[in-house]
């Protein structure tokens, strides 16, 4: 975050790009401290899954999901299955847009903060922290 | 008497030219048209005030948001503005699957503003008041709460849809 003449911007911000069930989204790379392949055999706890927290009706078609490493404010870590990573991007703030006005408070609640608009796709940014209920 | 007959025919013609004109106004005015925009939805024919309609956008493609109400598919990116979708089929009966490509009109009304999946657009035109009729009493369904009016125009209906009361039933 930079702060001028008493305007703070977040922007550029790093997001890291994923793939959903087909759905393209984007979440603010400070909230994630790590990736690596899911195996549900790592002997670690149970991964939250992504679809699940964000109300899809079916599992990931994907047949290596990528876990996160989520990085709470409060130093806490938690994981979170997230499928197909794509890439990690910087975006100004000239590329991101707030959600429609008949969308916004539904999405909101669901951790759906906004669009980012990157070579002709859009991407929905999502609060993974929120979504993990953090 | 030659000239002065002449002379008050002319006025005469002229009279009847003023009458003319006049009663032309007040048939103007008695006919008061308002300008819809005919869609299809479904297979049947509906309409929207001309003046709620901003754009027909063709070959939209439709980004999904996960877990919103099946009326409600998604973003479109219109000219780098992201504005929501409406599958008004939900409340007509029609129950429609959205394809990878839509045709979408774009609808604001007092503060509403969203896109809204229709078929095919069937005609521009201006109507005369008298052409529109009270919805029908047998109309049943969600359709029944934001139908303004039925339109019987040239042998043809449609049915008139209030954007402002769309509005508030899709509201979140």
């Amino acid at each position: 975050m930079i702060e001028t003449a008493g305007y703070r911007t977040f922007f550029p911000i790093k997001v890291l790009l994923f793939r959903f069930g087909g759905v393209h989204f984007g979440v603010d790379a400070d909230q994630v401290a790590s990736t690596s392949v899911y195996r549900a055999d790592d002997g670690a706890d149970e991964p939250l899954w992504f679809h699940r927290e964000a109300g899809y009706q079916t599992g990931p078609a994907t047949t290596a999901p990528v876990v996160a490493i989520l990085r709470g404010g409060d130093g806490s870590s938690s994981r979170m299955v997230i499928g197909d990573i794509e890439d990690i991007v910087v975006a100004e703030v000239e590329h991101v847009r707030p959600m429609p006005s008949l969308v916004e408070p539904y999405a909101l609640r669901k951790g759906m903060w906004g669009v980012l608009l990157r070579e002709g796709r859009v991407y929905i940014l999502v609060d993974l922290n929120r979504l993990a209920g953090r | 008497m030659v000239s002065g007959h002449d002379s008050r025919r002319g006025e005469d013609i002229l009279d009847e030219v003023r009458r003319t004109h006049q009663s032309k106004e007040v048939v103007n005015v008695e006919e008061e048209k308002v300008k819809i925009v005919i869609v299809s939805i479904g297979g049947k024919a509906y309409a929207f005030h001309g003046c709620d309609i901003k754009e027909i956008i063709s070959d939209c493609d439709i980004h999904p948001v996960p877990s919103l109400p099946d009326f409600l598919p998604g973003l479109i990116n219109v000219r780098g503005d992201i504005e929501s979708v409406v599958n008004i089929a939900f409340f007509l009966g029609g129950g429609r699957e959205t394809g990878d490509k839509s045709l979408i009109v774009m609808a604001e009304k007092e503060g509403f503003r969203s896109g809204i999946i229709i078929d095919a657009v069937e005609d521009v035109a201006d109507i005369p008041k008298s052409a529109l009729h009270p919805p029908l009493s047998t109309l049943d369904g969600p359709a029944r709460e934001f139908v303004e009016a039925e339109i019987h125009m040239d042998g043809r209906t449609a049915t008139l849809l209030d954007i402002g009361k769309l509005a508030g039933k899709v509201t979140l």
